[in-house]
């Protein structure tokens, strides 16, 4: 695959990140699935993606593997490729607990899990709308930020952030508060039809200098639905024309990751004019493609 | 969409990609279709 993955600036971290990430849910948060996991990540690397994306959350729960165990499973895979191409990749995980010694556990089995002894980025997992009232709790001295700068002191990690899907107050609230390095929010074309990310915190995430990650690019292929009204290219497009450093997708197999590979080299951005028309088109289903800000149904296998 | 929310939403995402360039998100591109747009606007949160 001829040309160069497209570089972004990650907000202040001086990372020089492409335009397409390794998102580290779908195939490799999957029992079962370690083996193709290992070929994906590494055909990732290969074909220029220096940019990975987890969770200590990560991992399906199956008929025998219960939602506990299967938290980490999307790190041990990436840890079975870090453990001899750490260099490559700019890592980035995530603690989904709220207290300084929960998340100081979860940081020590993300270590393990990810076979390395640092974590490039550490963000608070799945801020939600309702947590607005209980932001100080974060900040106390027995919060999840105090564990982050404890970790950050001791060079464990490098720059800290925080994710979320649900709801675009809690964020911009989070992003004026204090001066994390990176946020990873849900962004993508039916984003306009309801408490818009793009609208609500994206211009607040610019100004704060923030490295911006869109995720829920094909929200879980729901934005495929009713015959494909939208193509991967036009979902992919449309974020990587917002003022955002990258985005991640989550990958069923190599062939997924080829496409979307070749679509992220051929980026142009759009114009206003065909990002209107996209957003037209997922007017009628946005309800069911946002089912991560809880207007439908989540997918089964969440 | 009406008329007004269309011309409304247009300026918005013109702002918007006229960011991106500002921010320096695409120094891999020789030009862009709107140079005027992109240097002349600064951005704001107000």
């Amino acid at each position: 695959m001829s040309g160069k993955l497209p570089k972004r600036p990650l907000g202040k971290t001086g990372h020089m990140v492409g335009i397409y990430s390794l998102g580290g849910q779908a195939t490799l948060e999957t029992p079962g699935k370690e083996e193709l996991s290992v070929q994906i990540i590494n055909k990732a690397i290969d074909l220029g993606i220096n940019y990975i994306d987890t969770a200590a959350w990560y991992g399906r729960p199956t008929a025998t593997i219960t939602q506990e165990e299967a938290h980490g499973h999307s790190e041990r895979n990436i840890g079975q490729v870090m453990k001899n191409r750490r260099k490559e990749v700019f890592l980035a995980t995530k603690t989904h607990d709220r207290t300084y010694d929960g998340s100081m556990r979860l940081m020590e089995k993300s270590l393990k899990n990810l076979q390395t002894d640092h974590i490039d980025l550490w963000q608070i997992h799945n801020v939600k709308g309702p947590e607005i009232d209980a932001l100080d709790k974060f900040f106390a001295a027995d919060g999840v930020v105090k564990a982050m700068e404890k970790m950050r002191d001791e060079k464990v990690i490098r720059f800290i952030g925080f994710t979320g899907h649900e709801n675009p107050a809690v964020l911009k609230a989070l992003a004026e508060r204090y001066p994390f390095d990176n946020v990873l929010v849900a962004l993508n074309a039916a984003d306009k039809h309801y408490d818009p990310f793009i609208e609500n915190f994206l211009p607040t995430a610019v100004s704060k200098n923030l490295g911006i990650v869109g995720m829920k690019i094909p929200a879980r292929d729901r934005i495929f639905a009713h015959g494909g009204i939208i193509t991967i290219k036009e979902a992919m497009e449309y974020v990587m024309s917002l003022p955002i450093s990258t985005i991640i997708i989550g990958l069923d197999d190599v062939a997924q990751l080829e496409e979307n590979i070749k679509i992220a080299k051929s980026f142009k951005p759009l114009t206003a004019e065909q990002m209107l028309a996209i957003e037209e088109k997922t007017k009628p289903y946005y309800k069911e493609i946002m089912f991560f800000k809880n207007l439908s149904e989540w997918p089964e296998e969440w | 969409m009406e008329k007004s929310n269309l011309n409304s939403r247009r300026e918005f995402l013109q702002k918007m990609l006229a960011a991106t360039a500002l921010a320096g998100f695409y120094p891999y591109l020789n030009k862009t279709e709107d140079t005027s747009l992109i240097y002349g606007y600064v951005w704001q949160t107000a």
